[in-house]
């Protein structure tokens, strides 16, 4: 009887902080959604900003912008973090020269995004301009890009390093080549986590604001190409507050950019688990 | 032991690092025959099965030397083709390990591997080999289902089957019973017995009573040296070495 | 060293064999004892005593069927257990044949007179009597040396055996006998023919000791 008394305190506690986080998570999106959502109409989606200084604009714009940037991350980071995980985990072993690679994807990581925002100005807006169009999606693209992309090594090789040595053994043993056996067995058995860390990953370029502000230009117009300037819906936020205090598309903004993001995540979820469990047979 | 020899080992060592653990060994495996490996743990016979089919080239830090003589040429050439190697020499592992897929495209892995396209070919190797294997009355009705829904001694059969489907020469098993409980392993020796007709068989036992019941010829390993190698009632009813004596009996310590 | 209690069995069944052994020696040495002292009283206790020899005949199976069931041995041990397993029939015929012979003292039941040479006889007697205690001596020694010998002293057992016959027919035939003698001489070829069989027996522990000890199959005939 002492004992279970004497359980219950750091019981409460534990609870207790698993619960705060469930608190601050729901207050967060609770406010923010409370705020915003009435702002969301189809106007609101589908037009465009207002003029300068006008309020009662749409967002159009700054949607297209976050999916450019967005896109563009995607497809340069993914293949660089998958290929480079399956470099690393398939076809290397575990040398000096692996763990440097590791430890350089694990500072990468930490580098305030500012840092790398500033990076990405100086070299993708000021010193690769006639490329890309100087401020536009592609210098933020591939800005982000080097956001994704220690994430999603990381988790990718994670992913590779939970499927079981005997399903590449079992491979190779009737002669299948290091790469028929990669393609054909591991990596439809790591997908759902690469893809999970992808996701991750993309989550991180979507709400990235401080590399957006340095290179992707700010620009309200909608973009007709990758090489123009354009505004993605986090710096769009800034940009409301800071210059006109327009709160309402502020939180409409917020809004739409939480409900995207826990669609995603659920969606995503959702759909590796079904990947898995038919993987399984069951 | 006058037939005919699959593979013939001259004088092979293999460390590990600094840790030697194959010691000169030199043996003959006869052709269409099953021969059972033998011996405590870490004794080097999983080891040395590995060494057959080049899978201790996936460890690091190995280093090999003698000959591995098969079909004429040294397997341990490091211009071996290791990929045609394994499809001529193939290996069930101790836990069976069928990919996440169906149980036809199991089996029929191993030849769109090595080119089968077409689905009629695909569709008659994959019956063939689970005819082989002792599965297809089992599954035939379910080849689109996963293989992971199979039972264990199910599974291992089906690895057998995915083997069987590249059409080797040899079967090398490590252990391929100690997971499964008696029926299964039964089912296991039994179609060991049958497929002796047209492969060579190596089994790695811990079982020396399932080395008793299966093999033509037993070889007693012990750290890392080849102690004794005779046809299995010679082995088991007189050993001509005293470790031998002393493994079979049971009185090591 | 494993298996402590499985190697214990193994020692007791081979004691039990050798205690089997030293019964039937014993037996053999009685009732040779007492067909030559005439001693009808011992010659019962002989056949009384058979008893136990088929006791221990059957105790020392139900252990070796114990042992292949329950322990799976292998090697010497399986060779040990098969040989004891052979060798106490012959044990238990050499038994029997002891008891045939105490019957015909019994029968007899007055001394001996052959018409032929005693020297012979006695020798044969000795012989046997050696060989079966040498049987046993070997299966506990594992000596293989002594245990090849057996061949060789069998034939001069048979040669003797052959020999007495063909003096004693002989001595019939020319009509040396007395009625009286002639029912002795019908018991004395039985005699000879049962330790002519002991030996025989003998002669077959010896070779399943080969066996036990070299493995090799060609002892077992």
């Amino acid at each position: 009887m002492e004992a279970k008394r004497r359980e219950l305190v750091p019981l409460a506690l534990l609870w207790g902080a698993g619960i705060a986080t469930l608190v601050i998570l729901i207050v967060i999106l609770a406010y923010i959604l409370a705020n915003g959502l009435p702002v969301i109409s189809w106007h609101f989606l589908t037009g465009e900003p207002a003029l300068w200084g006008q309020t009662g604009g749409g967002i159009y714009s700054t949607i297209v912008a976050t999916l450019a940037v967005t896109g563009i991350s995607l497809l340069v980071a993914a293949p660089l973090s998958v290929g480079g995980a399956i470099y690393l985990n398939e076809y290397t072993k575990e040398t000096p020269l692996r763990k440097v690679i590791r430890q350089a994807a694990e500072i990468l990581a930490g580098i305030p995004s500012i840092i790398v925002g500033l990076f990405g100005f100086l070299f993708f807006v000021i010193y690769l301009a006639p490329l890309t169009g100087g401020w536009s999606m592609i210098s933020g693209g591939l800005t982000l890009a080097f956001m994704v992309l220690p994430i999603s090594l990381r988790t990718s090789e994670e992913a590779l390093k939970t499927v079981p040595a005997e399903l590449r053994e079992g491979s190779l043993g009737i002669g299948a080549t290091k790469w028929q056996s990669i393609t054909t067995v591991v990596l439809p058995t790591a997908l759902p986590g690469i893809i999970t860390g992808l996701i991750l990953g993309v989550g991180r370029a979507v709400g990235e604001t401080a590399a957006i502000l340095l290179t992707a230009g700010g620009s309200l117009n909608l973009i007709h190409s990758l090489r123009d300037p354009g505004r993605p819906m986090t710096l769009n936020i800034y940009d409301v507050l800071t210059e006109y205090r327009d709160t309402t598309t502020a939180y409409g903004t917020a809004a739409v950019l939480i409900i995207a993001i826990l669609a995603i995540t659920l969606i995503t979820d959702v759909l590796m688990n079904n990947y898995t469990k038919k993987l399984k047979g069951l | 032991m006058n037939n005919s020899i699959e593979i013939s080992v001259k004088n092979l060592s293999l460390w590990f690092g600094k840790f030697q653990a194959l010691k000169n060994v030199s043996i003959d495996i006869q052709k269409n025959q099953v021969t059972a490996l033998i011996g405590p743990s870490g004794c080097g016979k999983s080891t040395f099965i590995k060494t057959l089919d080049r899978m201790n080239d996936l460890v690091d830090n190995v280093k090999t030397t003698g000959e591995v003589l098969y079909q004429g040429t040294n397997i341990l050439d490091s211009d071996t083709d290791v990929v045609e190697l394994r499809k001529q020499i193939g290996m069930v592992f101790q836990k069976p390990n069928p990919f996440p897929k169906s149980i036809f495209d199991n089996v029929a892995y191993g030849p769109r591997v090595h080119g089968v396209r077409k689905k009629q070919n695909l569709v008659e190797v994959v019956e063939r080999s689970l005819k082989a294997a002792a599965l297809w009355e089992e599954v035939k009705d379910r080849l689109n289902e996963s293989a992971l829904r199979l039972s264990g001694g199910q599974q291992q059969r089906l690895c057998i089957a995915r083997l069987l489907a590249v059409e080797p020469e040899v079967l090398l098993m490590d252990e391929p019973a100690s997971a499964l409980d008696p029926i299964a392993t039964s089912k296991i020796e039994d179609l060991i017995y049958e497929l002796k007709k047209e492969y060579t068989i190596i089994i790695v036992t811990h079982n020396m009573q399932q080395a008793a019941r299966v093999a033509t010829n037993t070889a007693f390993f012990y750290l890392g040296e080849l102690v004794e190698y005779a046809s299995t009632i010679d082995l088991f009813e007189r050993p001509r070495d005293k470790r031998t004596e002393d493994y079979v009996t049971g009185k090591f310590g | 060293m494993a298996r402590t209690r499985y190697v214990r069995k193994l020692k007791e069944l081979r004691q039990n064999v050798i205690d089997m052994g030293a019964l039937t020696v014993r037996a053999v040495e009685d009732v040779l004892t007492a067909l030559e002292m005439s001693d009808t009283a011992l010659a019962e206790r002989v056949i009384a005593n058979d008893d136990a020899i088929n006791n221990f005949d059957r105790k020392i199976e139900a252990q070796c069927m114990t042992l292949l069931a329950l322990e799976q041995p292998m090697a010497k041990d399986l060779r040990m257990i098969a040989t004891s397993l052979k060798m106490i029939t012959d044990l238990e015929r050499i038994g029997d044949f002891v008891v045939d012979i105490a019957e015909e003292v019994v029968t007899m039941a007055k001394p001996i007179r052959i018409p032929v040479s005693a020297t012979k006889f006695n020798e044969l007697v000795a012989d046997v009597k050696s060989m079966v205690a040498d049987s046993i001596e070997t299966y506990a020694t594992g000596n293989v040396q002594h245990a090849r010998s057996f061949e060789a002293r069998d034939d001069r057992i048979d040669f003797l055996f052959k020999n007495i016959v063909e003096s004693m027919v002989n001595a019939l035939a020319q009509g040396q006998c007395s009625t009286e003698t002639v029912a002795d001489v019908a018991s004395l070829l039985f005699i000879i023919r049962y330790l002519e069989r002991i030996a025989d027996h003998a002669v077959n522990i010896g070779n399943r000791v080969c066996y036990m000890e070299e493995g090799d199959r060609r002892y077992l005939k």
